[in-house]
């Protein structure tokens, strides 16, 4: 009778949220195992799958272009993470304090985040631009030599994170003015009086308190970084040579160039792994850290 | 109050399901069959279409014809999604290279009820696939090296005579690049790689396949040649800027006179001269080296499998792809036509030279067409960025595609 009467109760509240879940249901949930299902899978999506077992993970475990792919994507995180904390908590720190025409500078740095990747990709395509790029353009007015931004092997995977990182410093300065702006005034105020150097302030009291958001920082910037694809889509096709080619890229290529989606959800699926095996180590080294 | 509100959701929730279902009946009752053709912009106003489909909708007055226009890129993605996701058009555009993986995996209609043997006769290239004809075409083209006259007179070149055989081709090459400007034009972050290795591999006398289709050859002496060319031009002859170029630069920089030559098909001639009217330029040969051979398409519409009305489909197809409205499309933009009948019409409209010089040079046109092309794409590209940039040597890029594309053949014949 008692759960008849919760029933009646409660079930209106879940008539509403069913819709919400119902999509959750279909646009997440249903695909991770639906995937699961494909990387057994031989198939095209055009016609009847053919169960192959774990065939596609052992034909990737011997794939040069897969190891080049996961290599591609930790550099290309590294590269991205460790800029975006560190600058990101530079800009920060800097526009928290009381400088004119602060609310300025933080829409400009916040401007880039809310442009299309797409838009800023094209963009830079062009400032990479060898022949006519404007980086070149300052390059060769201070006499240096030009560089092939794009099409070399070397350059091509950092310039790409160079464009990422300018579009994303806003995003984490906001996550660090929020941080920044929930410790206590008294603490620096303690500092100060028992002398200590604006880089003591900073080193003993701001980046302790800070540790729980730069977890954070740390975590979604990682989780983003290895799920590029729309910036290498644009600016280089996973080229030249495979060198810009990451995890996500080589996704796409397998399975809607290559036809080959069995192997591209195998690939998803160890992406994921690979996720959630970093998400869990920074969790539990980098949380061990937290401070109040 | 709570039966109120039940009794309240479950009315609503009937009246609206019963107002949606006679909208439906009436929408049903006055309904014309809505044919859906997927194509790709050939014109900035995307009416290559627009008085066929008047002219057929007049006679069907039953039917409509809708055509959807899309950009290029990834075009074939697209259709594998489309039909991966139930919602493949009726009609769908198609190049001959790659319509056989369409078409084993039963995506594809069988057209050969729809047309006689007298309209497949006239088809220059009926690409049939294991017996059946599914790709109906509407036009040809053909890569032919376009030059630049003023730059060639610069370089001390005879602009009237351009290069027949590789000797020629790089002797000139080395003329122009001594005059101080770049010879050739190759970005090589392209979507398609066989654009960039299809003309030296077959000029060389290689092949991708071996005549049965089971095995892959480009790792032969004639397929090792090709790449050493093709590195040996990006090397000394192509700009280094272009190796951070994709295809779509390729047209521009030869428009705007930053190369010499390049390749490029021949309904450029009508591009070129729209967007680059002080351009002098001129149609070279298709290069001869152990065969005079090169890339070009051949491309068309199919009708999927999917599709409720295959027979009107196919009515309209008939109607899009008969003599008269094949040369009305091909004149317009310079394409060639696939059709026979078709073609002194075309040359009789265009009525240009260099137009007449392209079609002469069709006759050397070769494709590549297998249904590992599309899954060979993905694994060749790279390996040839590879060799042009000497991260690895002809040999080890072609010996590494090559048993890549053969564990992958061998899984598509196993599997089909």
């Amino acid at each position: 009778m008692n759960l008849i009467k919760k029933v009646k109760n409660t079930g209106i509240c879940y008539l509403f949220i069913f819709p919400s879940i119902f999509i959750f249901l279909l646009f997440f949930v249903f695909p991770i195992f639906y995937a699961l299902f494909l990387s057994l899978h031989s198939t095209s999506m055009l016609s009847p799958p053919i169960f192959v077992g774990l065939r596609n993970y052992q034909e990737l475990f011997h794939d040069k272009t897969f190891w080049m792919s996961i290599k591609n994507t930790f550099i290309y995180s590294l590269i991205f993470v460790s800029s975006v904390v560190s600058l990101s908590l530079f800009v920060a720190v800097v526009l928290n304090t009381k400088i004119r025409m602060r609310s300025i500078f933080r829409g400009l740095y916040f401007i880039p985040v809310i442009c299309s990747v797409v838009v800023v990709a094209l963009i830079w395509t062009w400032i990479y631009n060898s022949d006519v790029g404007v980086l070149n353009y300052f390059l060769r007015l201070v006499h240096l030599p030009p560089q092939n931004w794009l099409g070399n092997i070397n350059m091509a995977l950092v310039a790409i994170a160079i464009m990422a990182i300018w579009q994303s410093i806003g995003y984490y300065m906001v996550l660090y003015l929020a941080g920044l702006q929930g410790i206590p005034r008294q603490l620096y105020e303690a500092a100060r009086i028992d002398g200590g150097s604006s880089w003591q302030v900073f080193w003993h009291v701001t980046l302790p308190l800070l540790t729980p958001t730069i977890l954070f920082v740390v975590i979604i910037s990682t989780i983003t970084s290895f799920q590029v694809f729309d910036a290498i889509y644009i600016m280089s096709s996973g080229g030249p040579a495979n060198s810009t080619s990451t995890i996500s890229w080589l996704i796409y290529q397998t399975g809607f160039q290559g036809f080959r989606m069995g192997m591209a959800s195998a690939v998803g699926y160890i992406l994921f792994a690979i996720i959630f095996v970093l998400s869990f180590v920074e969790l539990r080294t980098l949380g061990l850290r937290f401070r109040y | 109050m709570k039966k109120g509100l039940f009794s309240s959701i479950v009315l609503s929730a009937g009246m609206i399901c019963f107002i949606l279902n006679m909208v439906a009946i009436s929408a049903a009752i006055g309904k014309k069959i809505v044919i859906t053709q997927w194509s790709f912009p050939l014109t900035e106003e995307k009416a290559e279409f627009t008085n066929t489909v008047q002219e057929f909708e007049e006679a069907n007055p039953e039917v409509k014809v809708n055509i959807e226009f899309f950009p290029w890129s990834y075009r074939v993605e697209r259709f594998m999604t489309a039909i991966a996701g139930g919602v493949a058009p009726d009609l769908g555009y198609l190049n001959a290279d790659y319509f056989t993986i369409f078409a084993d995996s039963g995506n594809l209609i069988s057209l050969n009820k729809y047309f006689s043997e007298e309209e497949i006769n006239d088809l220059k290239n009926p690409y049939k696939w294991k017996g059946h004809l599914y790709i109906m075409p509407i036009l040809q083209t053909v890569v032919p090296t376009f030059y630049n006259k003023r730059m060639f007179r610069e370089a001390g070149l005879d602009p009237e005579n351009p290069p027949l055989t590789w000797d020629e081709f790089f002797t000139a090459c080395e003329k122009i690049k001594e005059a101080g400007m770049w010879p050739f034009t190759e970005p090589i972050l392209h979507e398609d790689p066989f654009t960039i290795v299809n003309p030296w591999l077959f000029q060389a006398g290689g092949s991708y396949l071996n005549e049965e289709g089971t095995k892959v050859t480009l790792n032969n002496e004639y397929g090792l040649e090709a790449l050493e060319t093709i590195v040996k031009l990006h090397d000394k002859y192509v700009n280094p800027c272009e190796n951070s170029l994709k295809a779509a630069e390729r047209g521009p920089r030869f428009g705007e006179e930053r190369v010499a030559m390049c390749y490029s098909e021949q309904q450029s001639i009508r591009v070129f001269r729209k967007d680059y009217p002080q351009l002098d330029f001129g149609i070279g040969h298709i290069l001869k080296y152990r065969k005079r051979q090169s890339h070009g398409t051949v491309a068309g519409y199919v009708i999927f499998s999917q599709s409720k009305h295959p027979d009107v489909a196919a009515k309209w197809l008939t109607f899009l792809t008969n003599t008269e409205n094949v040369a009305e499309f091909c004149a317009e933009l310079y394409f060639i036509s696939p059709r026979k009948s078709a073609d002194s019409l075309v040359k009789e409209k265009i009525n240009d030279p260099l137009f007449s010089r392209a079609v002469d040079e069709s006759a050397y046109t070769r494709l590549f067409i297998a249904p590992i092309r599309s899954t060979l794409n993905v694994v060749l590209m790279p390996k040839v960025q590879a060799a042009i940039l000497h991260q690895v040597t002809p040999k080890q890029a072609f010996d590494e595609v090559t048993e890549k594309a053969q564990v992958l053949l061998d899984q598509y014949i196993a599997t089909h």
